[in-house]
């Protein structure tokens, strides 16, 4: 590991003094489960580490009906929330099968929204692929079991987080702090498809920006489903998984929210399968129709057709789940 | 001789293991807590050999790409199954061991529960996903 500088920052106008506008010059640490592997494998070699833990807020606290939760907030307590699981039950869902208990003790919800990603060749130092400035993406003539069944590239990673699906499901806002204040970003914008031009982040935070506040709006009458397809029973990335969220009007579906993780380098929502679900009585016939619909412009690389069908199951056992048609 | 009872999710691929059964020959039986100790560690690294265990090499370089934790899986605790030990004590036959014995018939006494589930055989080890359903999908065709 290259040497560096630590700062302990002890608020949220510290920590951001103590970044750099400079890409991966300077970087916020929460728990480090992500960052620490990172730079012992020599993937990012940051000159300052910045520690957010203390900075940060780490509650979840009532505003307008829904919640705001700390971007310091260990992924076990977002995962023991009462009221977060009252009120938001996918995320709660999501929260609890991250890692094992020992990550979910250590992790943020901040880290885990903005982990970097899991592929393989990016995780190889041997590898200088798109993510690491170079100008390939490994995965489309090597190894791509585990990559994007969206989006076309140029890098095929798929998103890391699986906290990101029931937030852009739910709707969340991110507050950003950086030098010039703060903005507020919808979590389905803050996500950013890779581009020639912009391939080496996941996101729109700039390096000298913090993500420090995750905002819900109320939840009102959604019912919700949450579903992960992973090979082991725990402590893996999942396959593929989804977040569903149906409004009902009595027995129908008055409009549905779809949105799948490890299928894409965001967060992917699937408007095909949303309108699918419209005016429907769920079934397991609808639920299949809408999953086939969710997938029908899936593009498989080599060797990850078979996340098609999984990324189809995942989506159909969400959306029962949504109406309370399958507890398992 | 062993026996396996497993779960196949025909529609995500996954293979879970319910229970091993293992009849163990043995001779004589010298510690019996040491000896069925021995046993669960082979069956445990056999079903790792049948499920999960798998050296991934970057087709174009020859690199290995989960050459980690992360990705070179092995089972954890929530995917090793009851296991069920019977020691074949025969102090006739003297003091012989039992050493790897165990290891040899889980990874093929899986892969042919799956096969029973399933009704199609799976060639390669371990029996991922991508493999199962695969396997179904050519046998629909």
């Amino acid at each position: 590991m290259k040497a560096f500088v630590h700062v302990n920052a002890t608020t949220e106008q510290d920590a951001v003094a103590a970044l750099t506008p400079e890409f991966e010059k300077a970087v916020p640490i929460g728990g480090g489960q992500d960052l620490l592997a990172r730079m012992k494998d020599y993937i990012t070699q940051p000159d300052r580490v910045v520690n957010v833990k203390n900075a940060l807020d780490a509650t979840v606290t009532p505003v307008s009906g829904g919640l705001r939760i700390g971007a310091a907030m260990k992924m076990v307590d977002l995962a023991e929330h009462v009221e977060v699981g009252k009120m938001y039950p996918a995320i709660g869902a999501a929260a609890i099968e991250v890692g094992t208990p020992q990550i979910r003790n250590q992790a943020t919800v901040g880290g885990n929204l903005n982990q970097r990603p899991r592929c393989w060749y990016f995780r190889n130092e041997e590898f200088v692929c798109f993510k690491k400035g170079g100008n390939a993406c490994y995965s489309i003539v090597g190894e791509n079991q585990f990559h994007a069944i969206f989006g076309e590239g140029p890098s095929f990673i798929v998103h890391p987080s699986s906290l990101a699906v029931p937030m852009v499901a739910y709707g969340a806002t991110f507050r950003l702090l950086g030098p010039k204040g703060e903005r507020l970003v919808p979590a389905a914008d803050y996500f950013t498809m890779p581009t020639l031009q912009n391939v080496r982040t996941e996101n729109v935070l700039a390096p000298n920006e913090l993500l420090t506040h995750v905002i819900l709006p109320a939840p009102g009458t959604l019912k919700s489903g949450h579903y992960e397809v992973r090979y082991k029973a725990s402590h893996d990335w999942p396959i593929a998984f989804a977040t569903v969220l149906l409004a009902m009007n009595g027995t129908t579906v008055q409009s549905a929210r779809v949105v799948m993780g490890a299928v894409a380098p965001v967060p992917w929502r699937s408007q095909p399968a949303e309108q699918a679900l419209a005016g429907k009585t769920i079934t397991e016939e609808t639920a299949m129709a809408a999953a086939d619909a969710a997938l029908a412009n899936a593009h498989p690389l080599s060797q990850n057709a078979y996340k098609i069908q999984v990324a189809k199951t995942a989506v159909k056992r969400a959306i029962l789940r949504a109406a309370g048609l399958q507890t398992v | 001789m062993q026996f396996a009872d497993v779960t196949v999710d025909i529609e995500t691929g996954i293979v879970r293991v319910k229970r091993i059964l293992a009849y163990q020959d043995c001779g004589l039986v010298v510690s019996r807590l040491t000896a069925e100790s021995q046993c669960y560690g082979g069956i445990i690294g056999s079903l790792n050999f049948a499920l999960f265990e798998d050296r991934i090499l970057d087709r174009n370089t020859g690199q290995m790409v989960n050459p980690n934790m992360e990705w070179y899986l092995l089972a954890g605790m929530s995917d090793v199954p009851q296991i069920d030990i019977r020691l074949k004590d025969q102090p006739e036959r003297g003091v012989i061991g039992v050493g790897e014995p165990p290891t040899v018939p889980t990874a093929a006494a899986i892969a042919l529960a799956v096969r029973n589930a399933i009704g199609v055989t799976v060639r390669s080890l371990p029996l991922t996903p991508a493999k199962i359903l695969q396997t179904l999908q050519q046998q629909r065709a």
